[in-house]
């Protein structure tokens, strides 16, 4: 089990006793009423970064609420990350002709320090099916540098889209090819999709059972990302401008 | 009691002669009650009356007597610790406790609390009921000026919530407590402004030699009830209070016993940084905001946090639920920091965050039980039918959500949380 924690320098936390117990006072209590009532622990992070986020219906792990926060609080963000030599060697993988991919600054991207609401996205027009509805939505706050970028990227999206396709084209018929998915910041391995679909979802993790636990591996820094593309479109601006091109 | 009496057959001049008497406790009777506090109130009576027949007869005599639009509140616990009725009329909150005196066959109107044989016989829970009228009542009298007092008592009061360090069942000294703390620096300074008690507080509070107790007087230990009182040279329980703040009314009893080493250490690093503020408040370099400063709990003081969810389907199984399950979220914290290896710290913030959601179906129900707020709905917009089909089949579920934020030693990192959820 993940008893190593003093011994590894920490890296491991192991509450399955003490929320266990805990529950058990709460339903032995007569007070209880098991057709009523209900109690549930769960792991709630300070902030979530969008690459860790999936579809609504494996969303169980969750940021804080805006409610426990006043008037006036900023809510965390998370600071980025200072280069380091690791970023710098994916860099240089990261465009290989193995994969054919193009590097993440190239596509004229940056989604930084925004916050999600639990609130969907609207989506305008897409086909059911096609493209998963993104639950994703960035915090109102996306300031003017925000919006110039929006801007910015739009205007880059139509001088790479396909020349047959003119600005009456809904917006996703110029994401044909698949420069157009967001890479690495916002696509994770799900590989334990239907793990976490009843028991959380903290990610791009790892997880296992071990005997009658489940281990989790909370996604850090450190842990290099599989990247795949996958058929949702994570539109954090979407919402900041027109759904249809100018 | 009239009714009761006439319900129960009793003669008339018995009718006539049973009386009772409404005391209030708490801040309203120490005067540091502010536009938001409730009054809590207890009304005792004579023997004849019992706890069932007050939670019978009371509630609808009360409404009868009152104008229905003027009540918005009305929630009886009779099950509870202490059991009470929670009331809103003309918008203040009332808080009301109820005490038969098995020593009393009449209640007269200039009947005082005092007189210690007039809790013979009472049980546990009634003595309970009794004694926060009785502490009350005997700190006004041991507190040398009681303006100055008051003044401090709101400050520290207001400066405790702030800093989200008040709440008894989270581990933190509760009302009662901060009184008593605040009353004996009255009695080290008995000629001190509020401002100057203020500032003897953070200092001595900061510096007090705990498990020293905090006494207003001398416990009397040996009452002619002959009821337990708090002595830790003969009672093992009491020597494991870490910060023993003693009631003055007898029986005396530590109004901290919840307190931990944790939140003991945590409170203790509040004392100081308060007392560092006022140090630089009286030098001229920070004002007296700095000091009423909000806590970073969720802003800045944790990375990881533990959602403790508690759900009903009804709303009186909410009302007393997350009662039970907040009562319970501190030995949660608890046990985490005893029992966890690698010495992680655990910190209950002291409220639970109430919401309304409402869902369509059974997985709706299970997502909002797991924390999501994706159903969460204003509570006036909640459904009136309690888990009923109102609006279709809506239903409405009540949350209370209590948190506690995870904290490792210095430079460890928390890369991998379990949680075993046993069928959570």
């Amino acid at each position: 089990m993940l008893a190593d924690y003093g011994a590894e320098g920490g890296k491991s936390l192991d509450i399955s006793f003490p929320v266990r117990e805990f529950r058990r006072f709460v339903e032995e209590s007569p007070s209880y009423h098991q057709d009523t009532m209900a109690v549930r622990v769960v792991h709630t992070r300070k902030y979530v970064n969008l690459s860790y986020c999936s579809t609504s219906a494996n969303r169980t792990s969750y940021s804080l609420p805006d409610d426990v926060f006043q008037k006036g609080e900023m809510k965390p963000a998370k600071a980025s990350r200072p280069k380091d030599k690791k970023d710098n060697k994916k860099k240089k993988n990261a465009g290989t002709a193995k994969t054919g991919k193009r590097q993440f600054a190239d596509t004229g991207l940056e989604v930084r320090n925004v916050h999600i609401t639990r609130e969907p996205t609207h989506c305008f027009n897409r086909p059911e099916g096609r493209f998963q509805a993104p639950w994703l939505t960035v915090g109102a706050n996306i300031g003017q540098r925000e919006a110039y970028k929006e801007k910015s990227f739009r205007s880059q999206r139509h001088s790479r889209s396909d020349p047959s396709l003119n600005s009456h084209s809904p917006w996703w018929a110029h994401a044909q090819d698949m420069s157009y998915f967001p890479p690495q910041k916002f696509y994770g391995h799900y590989g334990h999709h239907e793990l976490f679909g009843h028991y959380g979802h903290f990610g791009p993790l790892a997880a296992h059972f071990s005997d009658t636990k489940l281990q989790i591996q909370l996604p850090t820094h450190q842990h290099s990302l599989h990247f795949q593309p996958q058929p949702h479109y994570v539109t954090a601006r979407s919402r900041v401008s027109s759904a249809r091109p100018p | 009691m009239r009714r009761v009496g006439r319900a129960k057959k009793f003669s008339q001049s018995t009718i006539d002669s049973l009386g009772g008497k409404i005391f209030t406790y708490g801040s309203f009777t120490l005067g540091v009650h502010g536009p938001e506090s409730d009054i809590d109130t207890l009304i005792v009576a004579p023997k004849s009356i019992t706890q069932a027949d007050f939670f019978a007869i009371w509630p609808p005599t009360f409404k009868e007597m009152s104008e229905a639009e003027l009540i918005t509140e009305f929630n009886p616990v009779p099950d509870a610790f202490v059991p009470i009725i929670k009331f809103e009329y003309n918008g203040v909150p009332i808080d009301l406790i109820f005490a038969s005196l098995p020593s009393q066959s009449t209640i007269p109107k200039d009947m005082e609390l005092d007189d210690l044989n007039m809790l013979r016989g009472l049980d546990q829970q009634a003595m309970r009921s009794v004694n926060g009228t009785r502490v009350a009542r005997e700190l006004l009298e041991l507190v040398p000026q009681p303006k100055s007092f008051r003044h401090a008592l709101r400050a520290i009061k207001m400066w405790a919530k702030q800093r989200a360090i008040y709440g008894f069942v989270y581990g933190f000294p509760g009302g009662i407590a901060w009184v008593i703390m605040v009353a004996r620096i009255c009695q080290l300074y008995p000629f001190a402004c509020g401002a100057t008690i203020i500032a003897k507080f953070f200092n001595l509070m900061y510096k007090w030699n705990w498990p020293r107790p905090i006494m207003l007087k001398e416990v009397e230990s040996s009452g002619p009830l002959n009821l337990p009182t708090w002595n830790p040279a003969h009672n093992h329980t009491d020597r494991s209070h870490l910060m023993p703040i003693i009631t003055p009314a007898y029986p005396s009893m530590c109004a901290t016993h919840s307190v931990t080493q944790s939140t003991l250490k945590i409170m203790l690093g509040e004392f100081q940084r308060a007392d560092e503020i006022i140090g630089a408040i009286q030098a001229g370099k920070k004002s007296w905001a700095d000091l009423f400063q909000r806590h970073t709990f969720f802003t800045q003081d944790y990375k990881y946090y533990l959602s403790v969810v508690a759900t009903a389907t009804t709303k009186d199984a909410h009302d007393s639920f997350h009662g039970l399950v907040g009562s319970k979220v501190r030995s949660l914290a608890k046990s985490i920091e005893e029992n966890v290896s690698g010495g992680p710290k655990a910190r209950t913030y002291v409220q639970g965050f109430e919401r309304v959601h409402q869902c369509a179906n059974d997985e709706e129900i299970e997502r909002v039980r797991q924390g999501i707020l994706d159903y969460e709905v204003k509570e006036g917009q909640a459904s009136q039918k309690d888990g009923g089909n109102s609006n279709g089949d809506v239903k409405t579920i009540y949350t209370m959500t209590f948190y506690i934020g995870l904290k490792l030693p210095e430079g460890q990192l928390l890369f991998f949380l379990l949680i075993l959820y046993y069928a959570c």
